[in-house]
């Protein structure tokens, strides 16, 4: 097989493959949270 | 809502200081106090809401969860606040009764730097009747079917979730594809995120008090480190670190000898040498415990938790500032047109006020004024709260929860915590005192009618007694 079909055939697997979503290492991600800010039942406001 | 200007504070903060991408949650029973709303209550507690989404806003919340205790005011209530929102609100399983459709939107994709982030609500058992058209659907009727679309399409899925906490662990056992579930609702207060098979499941304490702050690195596989693994890692590395310091001692010739004159040398190099040993020793006994290793693609993912107390002293976000006294001033406004359409209490009523008991109780009544019992209304007004209808039963005399409108006409003598709170309805007594005995003593339950939290949290009957009795 010619050495260009080879690399067009190289390149297309390479496109065809499942991709990682995430780069590789770890990414990073600041997640702030909360919950209930006034769920509680309470007598007063 | 004073915490909210700083709150809004501290994200920026945290996010400016982190650098990182940052994604802001909250798992719902964000706008409602309580579990029912009298007619009086419902306009304070709307305009209340409507402050709260508008502080929301600023802060920059991506998604807040549908809570059930979110709809006690009403569906449309809750949909005409939604639309005032900038974030998302999230809810699958709160569906038009009609063709199962959410209501509001069930998913959302955000992407945060590199990370597609997923976010699926779940809204907990109704406190109240649903609306008619509405119904809040089980969880394990729409929950499979999202997390399977929405597994290959993320990288990381967040479910934001008002369910019990036993139906939290279910899910984190049952979808290992669920990353973090943030839940509501839980009785926990500030308990360190808790991992369940392959989810982590997190809360933080409500009413505000605290944020929770999860610095993630997130891996293409997917998954958590397991915490002893977690702790295996971290101290190998500690060990690759110490190894290296003890290298540069051990260069050219034996430490012990080459460092006999300097003994601070020596010194730092036999506390080297104790930290390999223990260290070895540490990773030895973790290995030992660690189960078969669960096979990743690649490197586990890490957080790193905490919570920030959202502390008196700490700065506000001005414009929340602006916000929440805008807020005080037409909640204020709002009072003084209630109070003004109040009626009196009724010339019959079962209360005295204070005034009809100290003719023939001088001494208690000398020692009530000295008690905060007697100043709780005061309290009220230096918080310009004593138009606030959800405030006044527990520092007026006679009025029920339910009658808050009552108590914005009331008498002097009533406001405050005086005799009749404790002791009972005072006319019947003042008629005829041996054929209507007042209560003595109160009971515990009477107390903590008021006396609980979020305002009394640590409240001890027979130690407050001591400060009360007469």
């Amino acid at each position: 097989m010619r050495f260009s079909v080879k690399l067009f055939a190289f390149i297309l697997l390479g496109l065809l493959l499942p991709q990682p979503l995430v780069a590789a290492g770890g990414q990073p991600l600041l997640l702030l949270y909360s919950n209930d800010v006034r769920g509680e039942t309470a007598p007063c406001g | 809502m004073g915490g909210l200007s700083k709150k809004g504070f501290q994200f920026n903060e945290i996010a400016r200081q982190s650098g990182a991408p940052r994604l802001t949650l909250d798992a719902g029973a964000l706008l409602f106090k309580r579990s029912t709303l009298t007619v009086n209550q419902e306009e304070q507690e709307k305009r209340t809401a409507a402050a709260l989404v508008a502080a929301y806003n600023q802060i920059g919340y991506d998604a807040v969860c549908v809570a059930s205790q979110d709809l006690i005011a009403g569906l449309p209530t809750l949909r005409d606040l939604t639309k005032q929102a900038k974030f998302a609100w999230l809810s699958a399983n709160l569906v038009n009764q009609a063709d199962n459709k959410p209501l509001f939107t069930a998913k959302i994709t955000l992407k945060r730097g590199n990370i597609k982030v997923g976010v699926i609500g779940l809204t907990g058992p109704a406190v109240l009747p649903v609306a008619e058209g509405a119904v809040i659907l089980p969880w394990n009727q729409v929950l499979p079917g999202l997390v399977k679309t929405m597994a290959k399409g993320h990288d990381l899925l967040i479910l934001l979730s008002n369910l019990p906490p036993a139906d939290n662990q279910r899910i984190a056992e049952a979808y290992p594809d669920l990353a973090l579930i943030v839940q509501s609702g839980a009785s926990d207060n500030r308990i360190s995120p808790e991992p369940i098979a392959h989810t982590v499941i997190a809360n933080t304490a409500p009413q505000g008090k605290y944020i929770g702050v999860m610095e993630i690195s997130w891996q293409p596989s997917k998954q958590w480190a397991e915490p002893k693994v977690a702790a295996l890692e971290k101290k190998k590395v500690d060990l690759e670190q110490v190894r290296r310091e003890l290298s540069r001692y051990q260069q050219d010739k034996d430490p012990e000898t080459a460092l006999q004159a300097q003994p601070q040398q020596l010194q730092a190099y036999h506390a080297f040498l104790g930290q390999e040993q223990n260290l070895r020793t540490e990773i030895d006994q973790l290995s030992q415990t660690i189960g078969p290793k669960t096979a990743l693609r690649g490197e586990a993912s890490t957080y790193r938790n905490r919570f920030v107390a959202m502390e008196k002293d700490l700065p506000d976000q001005p414009e929340i500032v602006a916000l929440v006294a805008e807020l005080g001033e037409d909640l204020k406004a709002l009072g003084q047109h209630q109070a003004q359409a109040a009626s009196p209490p009724p010339a019959n009523s079962p209360y005295l006020g204070y005034l009809g008991c100290a003719p023939c109780h001088p001494s208690q009544m000398t020692s009530w004024q000295q008690s905060r019992h007697a100043k709780a209304y005061a309290t009220l007004e230096r918080e310009k709260q004593q138009l606030n209808p959800a405030c006044l039963p527990c520092h007026v005399t006679g009025v029920a929860s339910a009658q808050g409108n009552e108590a914005l006409s009331l008498p002097a003598d009533r406001r405050g915590v005086g005799c009749e709170v404790c002791h009972g309805p005072g006319r019947a007594h003042q008629g005829n005192p041996k054929a209507n005995p007042m209560i003595g003593k109160p009971t515990v339950d009477r107390c903590r009618g008021c006396h609980q939290a979020p305002h009394d949290p640590d409240f001890l009957y027979e130690e407050a007694l001591k400060k009360v009795g007469h």
